[in-house]
């Protein structure tokens, strides 16, 4: 427990101890900036570790590896991430931007935020964005939700890839984390105030990876405990000095690495680390979201919280929670993945092509022409005959009235499976492709694929949600649009 | 809807039709060529007596160039057609509305395709440019979607279900065994179909058509004009195409166990032909069995059975070739396979053969002693929710002549 008092006297000690150093400091202070809700994704696969050990011929541990679906890249994980996020909120929020943070894009030289952004059918106006760069673009992008007029969408993803048996493959996992940051302090549903940030920049060789590069090198992490040494102490001592406002409070410390968030936890007797978080491996950009979720997710009213994150320098956030915590979606029991499969779906380890064709690459033309039908899943609802269909067409399918369909969403429309189908012969990435016909609470009708099946197909009858997945990425242009899945136990 | 027919102006007096299977051997060009001059031989007739032609392909070349190009036609109009499963039929129909028009005295029908080329199992599907939203099941997953739904609805169990799946396998398996134009040409046991691996949504390999290469030609001329060329040619009494408006799969009304297009389809054609017992009115009928619950639903939309009858029809043998009405005589797709142009003339050779008594007698079907004059063909392109149906009848006897 880092409690106010003596901490801060820890603080202020260190920072005069290093006073002639010049550190590049930078501190916030906005008190009207507030986070009014957050939601994780977790992806539905895992990968026992005993597996992987026995492939890298160690004696065997326990723990699951957390996966993302081959179907998955981090803006399909954002997308999950965020529509958690506006699904909690009463009415249409006010978003002013919109930014994804992550250090797998799936694309450069082109925003992937805009499909996160078309995905969550929002208003041209709201402007999206794209930060790179590992948990340093979490913090960045937090920090600029703090200091930024107006709403912000804050989207972190990560998909994490380690060389087979590698630390990064056994401890470190896939997911996203999103919120929602205002200024309007009186909303009744604020979840947390912020009071402040704080963060200093160092240059030094950690972890890194180039664009071409699947997986990241890493220094010895000794090293990173002794470059970062005192850093922790210093953004802290800003951060403080600026709100003035600490009384009682906890202290989360994230970062790059395991070694050097275990010194600075033990620099500042903080109360709690990242890595081991509910026993799931660091999810690199996505991290800091996850760290930030479980605080406010377990926070009491007026609690001062912290959360610190060491990459490439340190950044803080201070914030005090109301004890107003939205409820947040249960993650269902994860869906065991065979290590070999695992590698497959990571590019890993090659596998016998199908002899059918690889589908045709999309046309852009036509994906911003049907935008609204193939990143948001809108179908139309005729103004003449008031059925609604679930298709970019404008010719009504009951009436065959046309140019009379008006916007109707089915993205958050749960559904009910009319005929499921496991293809031996179709073309997939992680083949038998499971389709289904499925029929809509309220109307309409979707022939689509079924994600995270697993090795159990779903049943005529069964409730699926719809899903943002990436369908296939021929000519390099990955292919998003909507699959569906079974939803079971407690997400019924 | 007006759709008056051609009923008796239009007749086929030549066919010919090339052996399906995996032709290694022969390009596109090769089989196009194979069947016109086999159809040519069978009229009696030169290529330049021809006075314009169909052709229909579903991807194997493009244009008229690839018959004018493999035919080495000089100065005559070639059109390519392209109506998915279907083409081979709308090439026929196409033909036959031309001389029934009077533009011209005389057209070749003719449908080809060469799928073993691409290396791929199972049917590909021409790449459009498109929005990457389309979900492009593979045909036996969409076919596979009836079974269930069929036996759901009907009370039928699985184990029925499955019974009556081999059994249509198993009979046309029969068939095509016996005659030596046909991909596959051995029997195989029920218990080996109904063992099969499975390939999507309970069909296992046998429930599904081969992929082959083939051509399949016919000559049209007036009806009035037929019997200078053949003694007994056959009569067109109906040509029907219907589109289907492919809201099945954006219409929770629909239920799979039925292809509407197909019930369309027939009382379009039953009405240009004059028939109104459909099950009797027959000596034969060449379905569209590229799975084996296809020709299920098949027997029911072509109003062979009543609704939810057609299950148990099949059990006792109605459709077998020694049945009360045989249905793919010829081993249909199950033993040709589908090089998709051709099929639908490949149909109608069968009918060309077995109503003018010229099948081999191991496989002629006995409703034609028994009477019976007209041949019924059925394509079906797409899947259960959003396809094409055609159907074509012949006959051996004009309407309203002593002939």
């Amino acid at each position: 427990m880092w409690v106010g008092g003596l901490a801060r006297q820890t603080a202020q000690r260190r920072i005069i101890s290093q006073n002639n150093q010049p550190v590049g400091l930078y501190g916030t202070l906005f008190s009207v900036t507030t986070i009014l809700a957050f939601a994780t994704y977790r992806p539905a696969f895992s990968v026992d570790v005993a597996e992987i050990d026995a492939a890298a011929g160690r004696p065997p541990k326990s723990g699951h590896r957390i996966a993302a679906a081959h179907d998955q890249d981090t803006v399909c994980l954002g997308v999950e991430a965020a529509r958690r996020v506006l699904s909690g909120l009463d009415g249409d929020p006010s978003i002013a931007r919109l930014i994804f943070a992550t250090s797998r894009p799936p694309l450069h030289d082109k925003t992937n935020a805009t499909v996160i952004h078309a995905a969550l059918d929002l208003p041209a106006s709201v402007f999206a964005f794209d930060l790179l760069g590992g948990q340093r673009a979490a913090a960045a992008a937090i920090d600029i939700a703090v200091s930024a007029p107006g709403g912000t969408l804050v989207v972190l993803a990560e998909i994490t890839i380690g060389l087979p048996g590698s630390d990064d493959e056994v401890n470190c996992s896939d997911g996203a984390a999103a919120f929602l940051l205002g200024d309007d302090s009186t909303d009744s549903a604020v979840i947390a105030n912020v009071l402040g940030t704080s963060g200093l920049s160092v240059e030094l060789l950690e972890r890194w990876r180039q664009s071409t590069s699947l997986t990241a090198s890493t220094w010895e992490e000794r090293f990173s405990e002794h470059a970062y040494q005192g850093l922790a102490t210093r953004v802290l001592c800003d951060l403080l000095s600026a709100s003035n406002s600490l009384k009682t409070g906890r202290l989360h410390v994230t970062g790059t690495s395991r070694r050097t968030v275990a010194a600075a936890v033990r620099e500042l007797s903080a109360s709690t680390t990242d890595h081991g978080l509910s026993g799931v491996g660091s999810a690199g950009t996505a991290q800091p979201g996850f760290v930030l979720s479980n605080l406010l997710a377990t926070a009491g009213p007026g609690e001062e919280h912290i959360m610190l994150v060491l990459a490439d320098g340190a950044h803080a956030l201070h914030l005090r929670t109301t004890g107003h915590v939205p409820a947040q979606r249960p993650s269902p029991e994860p869906t065991p993945l065979p290590y070999v499969k695992y590698l497959q779906w990571r590019g890993l380890l090659g596998r016998d092509e199908s002899r059918r064709p690889e589908p045709p690459r999309v046309s852009a033309p036509a994906a911003w022409r049907a935008s609204t039908f193939k990143h948001a899943l809108n179908g139309g609802h005729c103004r003449r005959c008031d059925h609604v269909q679930l298709t970019s067409s404008s010719t009504c399918t009951h009436c065959a009235t046309h140019g009379e369909l008006e916007p109707y969403c089915f993205r958050d429309r749960r559904a009910v499976i009319r005929s499921v189908i496991v293809d031996r012969l179709a073309a997939a990435d992680s083949p038998p492709l499971t389709s289904a016909v499925i029929d809509f609470d309220g109307g309409g009708r979707l022939e689509c694929e079924i994600a995270d099946s697993g090795t159990n197909p779903p049943n005529i009858g069964d409730i699926v949600e719809m899903t943002f997945r990436r369908m296939s990425a021929v000519g390099g242009i990955p292919n998003y649009f909507w699959k569906a899945r079974q939803i079971t136990g407690e997400e019924v | 809807m007006s759709s008056r027919g051609i009923r008796d102006q239009v007749a086929i007096i030549g066919m010919g039709c090339t052996p399906f299977g995996e032709h290694w051997d022969a390009s596109i060009d090769d089989l196009t060529a194979r069947a016109a001059n086999d159809c040519l031989a069978d009229a009696g007739m030169a290529i330049g007596d021809v006075d314009a032609f169909w052709f229909g392909t579903m991807g194997s070349t493009y244009s008229g160039l690839g018959l004018s190009r493999a035919l080495r036609i000089v100065g005559k109009p070639v059109t390519r057609v392209e109506n998915m499963c279907a083409t081979g039929s709308e090439a026929l129909r196409n033909a036959c509305y031309a001389v029934a028009s009077g533009a011209y005295d005389s057209a070749m029908a003719i449908g080809a395709e060469k799928l073993k080329d691409s290396g791929f199992s199972g049917l590909v599907t021409p790449a459009v440019s498109a929005d990457g939203t389309a979900f492009e099941s593979t045909a036996p997953a969409a076919f596979s979607r009836l079974a269930p739904a069929y036996a759901n609805r009907y009370g039928v169990t699985d184990h029925e279900m499955r019974d009556v799946l081999t059994h249509i396998a198993w009979k046309n398996h029969k068939n095509g065994a016996l005659n030596d134009r046909a991909q596959f040409r051995s029997e195989v046991s029920k218990a080996r179909i109904s063992n099969a691996p499975e390939v999507a949504g309970g069909l296992g390999i046998f429930d599904c058509s081969g992929v082959a290469d083939g051509a399949a030609a016919a000559i049209v001329v007036p009806a009035d004009q037929a019997e200078r060329y053949c003694a007994d040619p056959l009569y067109v009494k109906a040509l029907s195409v219907v589109s289907g408006d492919s809201t099945g799969l954006l219409d929770p009304a629909f239920d799979f166990t039925r292809i509407p297009e197909v019930e369309a389809c027939a009382a379009d054609a039953y009405a240009q032909a004059g028939i109104s017992d459909p099950r009797r009115a027959f000596a034969l009928a060449e379905v569209h069995d590229c799975f084996t619950p296809t020709e299920l639903v098949l027997m029911e939309e072509l109003g062979f059975s009543g609704r939810g009858a057609g299950w148990r029809d099949v059990l006792d043998g109605a459709f077998d070739l020694t049945g009360d009405l045989p249905v793919n005589p010829d081993g249909g797709l199950k033993a040709f396979g589908h090089p998709i142009g051709a099929s639908g003339l490949r149909m109608m050779f069968e009918c060309w053969l077995q109503l003018r008594s010229k099948a081999p007698p191991e496989r002629q079907v006995g409703t034609v002693a028994d009477g019976r004059t007209m041949a019924l063909t059925q394509n079906l392109g797409g899947q259960p929710g959003a396809c094409v149906s055609a159907i074509s009848i012949v006959g051996t006897h004009r309407h309203g002549s002593s002939s």
